[in-house]
């Protein structure tokens, strides 16, 4: 009996995947819990075991389909198993029909050579094969074909191929896999949320002689610290102080749901989308602890390894935009998560002291997106004050990490 | 026992495939009946090569003697030795298949195979046990057998196949050859070298029937000048025995004649050996040769059966079995393989040898196209002389049109060398311009190659080009 693979259920709450790659070719043997197809759902790629032992035999949806959980997508067989007259339509065709087309193309090919002359080497005539070019379709102005010869041939077919996309007024680039989902994601947040911006900004001199000194301290153990973990630190204590800054919004129970961990999300930007994996338990992890998550969790994110382990679970996010500038921006909340912080650069500025005079300090621009259904303003205006403040008097931190 | 791929027959086409599967990561099963390497390793291609090794030092020796002024003494040998020696030979290059086999995954199980299924195997070993194998795919590379003509069943004492002959069991004072193809012709040199009178008998009106008629004729002269007789359009009728002689009727035209000798070798050619048990099972076709017919990719049909070498079609030859082996595990293995070479090289071992790749000046006729032709002889050749050889030609034949190389035959020590880069000319489309521009070494035979080419256009340096 032929078994039938259908896309099995990631995840709760996952109701389609991508077929991302198949690890497998049709015709290939693929033993019991042995990895057959890569599928990508939710910003995550998870490999899917077989739950067979036998013959992949057909693959019934090719890479970059979306299928729903449930579907089928391949059909196994025992192995030395001969398949059922209704998938007999999925079978090659008979061989006659093959040899019939094979004796049509080999006269073609001697007709024209007797006629024009074209002489291919056998690696020219496999490199033909294998890219699927009849050699004979083709006029050459010599008499010899070499394997550069159709190398060339190659070349041109697919700049042909690329000028034909960029001849188009406009490039139609179907959505799917991480595109979409943040798509799908965003426009939920934006209809639900009813999203609101909090900017204060915060004195960073102290934090950045701080981190300067740590910094070194931290490369003897191989961690690139950056202002990040103090960022999240800082942001785990003031959270502390406001629960409902570290909640979650269920729309359907209409329930405010307080965490009482705290997992923070960070924005990582990859050549496929925006991710945002999750520092599970930030409370409970050092500085370093931290430094080393976040190096770990953005390279699993850029090579396209994270897990849905990595990605859920959230309860607060912040989006760290300042290598790039700008002075401040309102970032969507991670819905259904409450409220999310926007990092910006740190930049020399003129403010007036306490003392009534002009200083030079390290500035930053701080913005807080929340969710205005849940949280007051003056609320985020407080949380921000004393995230503030934290960030001001980096030793608050060891006070209380102490 | 289950697995990716079964090959039926260890000879030079199997056990190449089964070798190629395992780099593909295949597991794999070959089944032989009798040897690891085939009739070519044990009693064909290497073992006769042997042979013709040693019995050249006899006929060197002997001319060495006669023109060179080197003192020797009577050469004597000892057959048991001789034998023993070639064994070795044997021995060392099946071993060297097994340990290949090993690192490349391949099981060996001795026996014979029968078809029950398109997918299933079994196969009776020599203790009459039976085992049963299922395959996704299975090559059959069965091979051939010697053809035997009724009336002139061998029974290995008068009446000999090559696998008398080669075993060497004995130097017949005279023997006749049924037979001018490569193997009728590479045993008459070796006998005549060890003392046999010779006499080989062809059907056709020129030995290697299918050859180049000019180079057959070169190389008729060139043997029967080291005193090998031989007789063609000659039919033989009958074939009697009497007081331990062979007496061979022959029709010749509207005559008759006998031909008498000590033993008789009938090397007329060989047939595949598709009568597999229960091959009848497979939905194959099979032409009344018996030759089973595959495509490009060596598809026997649709459902995984593959035949490669003898059995699949000629020419039936060892290195197109070894090529062959390699697409269809390729083709098993997913890629898309296909066997297309232009030409395929053949070469009778005879000392000089006779090498052709491609098509003969009667080939090239019969298609219309119209040709140049360039040659050169050995006498003129400087490192031939030099090894005390003089007898020997090449000849390459040119598309007037366009230079291209169509076929290239050669008579020369060493020409079995030589063929290979004409076989890679035709294969790069060369033109006859190409080998004459590419440098030669000298001296070495291989520069009558050149030459030859240099004389389609009338410019061979040591030759007067008419």
């Amino acid at each position: 009996m032929p078994f039938i693979l259908k896309l099995p259920e990631i995840a709760e709450s996952v109701v389609e995947g991508e077929i991302l790659k198949w690890l497998k070719k049709e015709g290939e043997y693929v033993k019991k819990n042995e990895p057959i197809v890569e599928i990508e759902t939710q910003k995550v790629t998870v490999e899917i075991p077989s739950p067979y032992e036998g013959i992949l035999y057909k693959i019934l949806e090719k890479e970059g389909n979306i299928v729903e959980v449930g579907k089928p997508i391949a059909i196994l067989t025992e192995e030395g198993e001969k398949v059922e007259e209704k998938i007999e339509l999925t079978s090659p065709p008979k061989l006659v029909e093959i040899k019939e087309k094979e004796e049509k193309i080999e006269a073609q090919e001697i007709e024209i050579k007797v006629k024009d002359k074209v002489l291919a080497s056998p690696s020219a005539r496999k490199l033909a094969r294998d890219y699927g070019i009849d050699l004979s379709k083709f006029s050459f102005e010599k008499k010899v074909i070499r394997k550069k010869d159709v190398l060339t041939i190659i070349e041109k077919i697919e700049k042909e191929k690329r000028t034909k996309e960029e001849k188009k007024e406009v490039e139609v680039i179907p959505l799917k896999g991480i595109r979409r989902e943040i798509a799908f994601r965003l426009r939920e947040s934006k209809a639900k949320a009813v999203h609101t911006l909090h900017v204060d900004e915060a004195d960073l001199t102290e934090l950045v002689k701080l981190r300067e000194k740590m910094k070194s301290l931290a490369q003897d153990q191989g961690v690139k610290l950056t202002f990040l973990p103090f960022v999240i630190k800082a942001s785990v204590y003031t959270l502390k102080r406001y629960p409902y800054v570290n909640a979650t919004f269920d729309d359907e129970k209409n329930e405010i749901i307080l965490h009482r961990s705290y997992n923070i999300g960070i924005a990582v930007a990859t050549d496929e989308g925006l991710v945002v994996p999750v520092i599970k338990k930030a409370d409970q992890k050092s500085l370093i602890e931290i430094a080393k998550e976040i190096s770990m969790l953005s390279d699993k994110a850029k090579k396209r390894e994270l897990t849905l382990e990595n990605v859920q679970g959230g309860t607060f996010s912040i989006t760290n935009i300042g290598s790039i500038g700008g002075l401040f921006s309102f970032p969507v909340i991670n819905y259904p998560q409450v409220a999310i912080l926007g990092f910006h650069s740190i930049k020399k500025r003129p403010v007036i002291n306490e003392r009534g005079e002009i200083a030079v300090r390290d500035m930053v621009y701080l913005s807080l997106s929340f969710d205005h259904r849940v949280l007051d303003g003056a609320i985020a205006a407080l949380f921000m004050k004393d995230l503030i403040n934290y960030l001001e008097k980096p030793e608050l931190l060891f006070l209380e990490s102490i | 026992m289950r697995y990716k791929a079964i090959v039926i027959g260890a000879g030079p086409g199997g056990y190449v495939c089964a070798i190629r599967l395992g780099q593909l990561g295949i597991k794999s099963l070959v089944i032989d009946k009798k040897y690891v390497g085939g009739v070519c390793l044990n009693v064909g291609c290497i073992p006769t090569k042997a042979l013709i090794f040693a019995s050249h030092i006899v006929e060197a020796n002997e001319k060495a003697k006669k023109e060179m002024g080197l003192i020797t003494t009577e050469l004597k040998y000892d057959l048991e030795r001789l034998r023993e020696w070639k064994e070795k030979i044997v021995n060392r290059l099946t071993n060297g298949i097994l340990s290949l086999w090993k690192h490349n995954n391949v099981d060996f199980i001795k026996g014979e195979a029968i078809f029950e299924s398109e997918k299933r195997v079994k196969v009776k070993t020599e203790s009459g046990e039976i085992r049963e194998f299922e395959g996704d795919s299975i090559v059959i590379a069965s091979g051939s057998d010697p053809t035997i003509l009724k009336g002139f069943e061998p029974d290995g004492k008068y009446i000999w196949t090559s696998d008398d002959a080669v075993s060497l069991k004995e130097i017949p004072q005279k023997i006749l050859i049924l037979g001018g193809g490569a193997i009728g012709l590479e045993f008459a040199y070796v006998y005549k070298n060890f003392g046999s009178d010779v006499e080989v008998i062809e059907l056709m009106d020129q030995i290697l029937p299918g050859m180049d008629k000019e180079m057959a004729q070169e190389l008729t002269k060139i043997l029967k000048r080291k005193g090998i007789k031989i007789y063609t359009e000659r039919r033989a009728k009958e074939v009697s025995i009497k007081n331990g002689k062979i007496s061979l009727l022959v029709e010749f035209k509207d005559k008759e004649e006998i031909y008498e000798g000590n033993v008789l070798l009938i090397s007329v050619g060989r047939k595949p050996n598709s009568k597999i048990e229960g091959i009848n099972k497979l939905d194959l076709k099979i032409d009344q040769k018996g030759f089973i017919k595959v495509d490009k990719k060596r598809r026997a049909n649709d459902r995984g059966i593959f035949a490669i070498g003898d059995v699949a079609e000629p020419p039936l030859l060892a290195h197109k079995a070894s090529k062959e082996g390699i697409v269809a595990a390729e083709v098993i293995a997913g890629l898309n393989s296909e066997f297309d070479p232009k030409a395929i090289p053949l070469v009778v071992y005879t000392i000089p040898e006779f090498a052709s790749v491609g098509m003969t000046e009667e080939d090239a006729k019969a298609k219309g196209i119209d040709i140049s032709v360039g040659r050169f002889p050995l006498v003129a050749n400087g490192r031939a002389l030099t090894q005390n050889e003089n007898m020997g030609l090449a000849k390459i034949i040119v598309n007037k049109e366009n230079d291209e190389v169509l076929g290239v035959h050669i008579i020369s020590p060493e020409a079995s060398s030589m063929i290979c880069e004409a076989a890679l000319a035709i294969e790069m489309g060369a033109t006859s311009e190409d080998i004459a521009l590419t440098v030669h070494p000298h001296p070495t035979f291989g520069e009558i190659l050149m030459e030859a080419a240099e004389n389609v256009y009338k410019k061979a340096i040591h030759i007067i080009n008419k």
